[in-house]
């Protein structure tokens, strides 16, 4: 290895590991585009001058932000894939595909958590809907910070008595009470929910089997989280 | 819905210091007549005036950089409430459907305070609080502004929900000193300031902030979080990718 390169490599270690890496890319993280399809800039121009002014590490987390938040509600999105894979998503911005390395995916739900709680946090009273937060980011807990893991943890605690179904129920039940068509994305993600094939069906089903290790008849903390969750996702 | 624990608590400290008084009506005692000790943390801030203005009880200029909205959201966090669930309150008070309360169905709020004694006289001197406007009824605006100042939800006093809460205003306190002047201005050139967010429904606790509100939040929770743990063999490979442009 050349002095040059061994140099080189040390700044990157710097940047990359700063405190504020992803607090910075969050501080723009959905500039580029939101979740409802609005376009506070126009990207192709301001590339370049937020990679020049955040550094190219931080404007790349930016830019993928909108495509993974987008695959967010789908199996194979940023929340439920398995961990450990690049995973492939639908490119908001530019259109055809992006990839998302496994390596900045736990970059990316922090990210995705944190505008989640930022917005979601207080619908808390309801049991049905903490399990829905829940299991959306059951699979990605180990890649996330400590932070963030226990705000998941917290949703999971105020989803006790809520099941699947009942996720299934108030989404289908509040469409039709709008009077609309489910639209696509959501009709993907409430299959998930619906039984007897749904992913989430099969984590409520291991849990109940496999999850109860002492036998008591109850579930705690310590073996729901041992519950390997991404076995449904495979 | 089933009904909710409240206790008599105050972020109208914080709002105060926070400078964003205008939209409350806060009262200047507890009318309650607490079967307790009178709790010390429904204090009345002292300077209440028609605009909205920094703190001036911290030295920073950290709560300026909240905006009215950031600060009534911070409220409901602090409060344990949403505008969502005040609502729901306010229309379980509002039995005969009129969209306004009266004197004669602001004895059901009693129920919501099990730890107070509801007599006649606290209810007149309530509804002279709530009723801002003074037309003998309390609307839903109203009784929003006035719940999300004097009410706490008891149901998780200490859960981690709740300290979270606490943490999230803290954290909030560091505000604008907290962030690079760099990332500041950059923010203001982009003119997120400007982008009110309409999201979903008026309920949801996004509708009305900014998008500059919901990005220096976001900065802020994952500033206190930190970086995801990844071994530093993957930070380096995550960072060869980010550098290199290989994505």
């Amino acid at each position: 290895m050349s002095s040059f390169t061994f140099e080189f490599n040390l700044t990157l270690i710097f940047s990359c590991s700063s405190s504020q890496f992803v607090a910075v890319a969050n501080l723009f993280h959905a500039l580029y585009q939101r979740g409802d399809g609005m376009r506070a800039v126009d990207f192709t121009e301001y590339r370049p001058k937020l990679q020049e002014k955040l550094g190219k590490d931080v404007e790349q987390l930016i830019y993928l932000f909108p495509s993974a938040h987008k695959s967010a509600l789908l199996a194979d999105g940023i929340l439920m894939a398995p961990v450990g894979e690049d995973i492939e998503v639908p490119n908001v911005l530019e259109g055809g595909m992006v990839t998302i390395p496994k390596e900045l995916r736990p970059y990316l739900v922090d990210m995705e958590v944190i505008n989640s709680h930022d917005q979601h946090v207080l619908e808390n009273s309801n049991p049905v809907h903490n399990l829905w937060s829940f299991y959306q980011h059951a699979t990605v807990m180990p890649i996330m910070s400590e932070g963030a893991r226990e705000s998941i943890i917290e949703y999971q605690k105020r989803g006790a008595g809520a099941s699947v179904a009942d996720v299934l129920n108030w989404h289908e039940g509040r469409f039709a009470d709008g009077g609309k068509e489910i639209p696509e994305l959501w009709q993907k993600h409430l299959e998930l929910f619906r039984a007897p094939d749904g992913n989430f069906v099969c984590v409520e089903e291991n849990l109940k089997r496999l999850a109860d290790k002492d036998g008591d008849g109850e579930i705690d903390w310590d073996e729901f989280v041992s519950a390997d969750f991404q076995q449904c996702f495979v | 819905m089933a009904r909710s624990t409240l206790v008599l608590a105050s972020a109208a400290a914080f709002l105060a210091a926070s400078g964003y008084t205008d939209a409350f009506s806060v009262p200047s005692q507890n009318h309650f007549v607490s079967t307790k000790t009178k709790r010390s943390s429904f204090a009345a801030p002292s300077l209440l005036t028609n605009s909205i203005r920094p703190s001036t009880h911290h030295s920073s200029t950290s709560l300026a950089v909240l905006s009215k909205e950031q600060a009534l959201h911070t409220a409901e966090r602090l409060a344990g409430m949403s505008r969502g669930e005040i609502q729901h309150i306010f229309e379980d008070l509002d039995a005969d459907g009129s969209g306004a309360i009266d004197l004669a169905e602001l004895d059901l709020l009693a129920k919501y305070f099990p730890g107070e004694t509801f007599t006649p006289e606290v209810r007149a001197k309530l509804m002279k609080e709530i009723d801002t406007d003074g037309n003998g009824e309390i609307d839903a605006e109203e009784f929003y502004q006035w719940m999300v100042v004097n009410a706490k939800s008891d149901g998780s006093a200490d859960s981690k929900g709740t300290k979270q809460m606490q943490m999230r205003q803290a954290r909030l306190e560091v505000g604008k000193d907290g962030i690079d002047p760099h990332l500041m201005e950059l923010l203001d050139e982009l003119g997120v300031g400007a982008v009110v967010q309409k999201v979903t429904h008026p309920l949801h606790s996004a509708f009305g902030r900014t998008l500059y509100d919901h990005f220096v939040s976001c900065y802020l929770i994952s500033k206190e979080w930190g970086n995801p743990e990844v071994s530093w063999h993957k930070r380096l490979k995550a960072c060869h990718l980010l550098h290199l442009n290989l994505i």
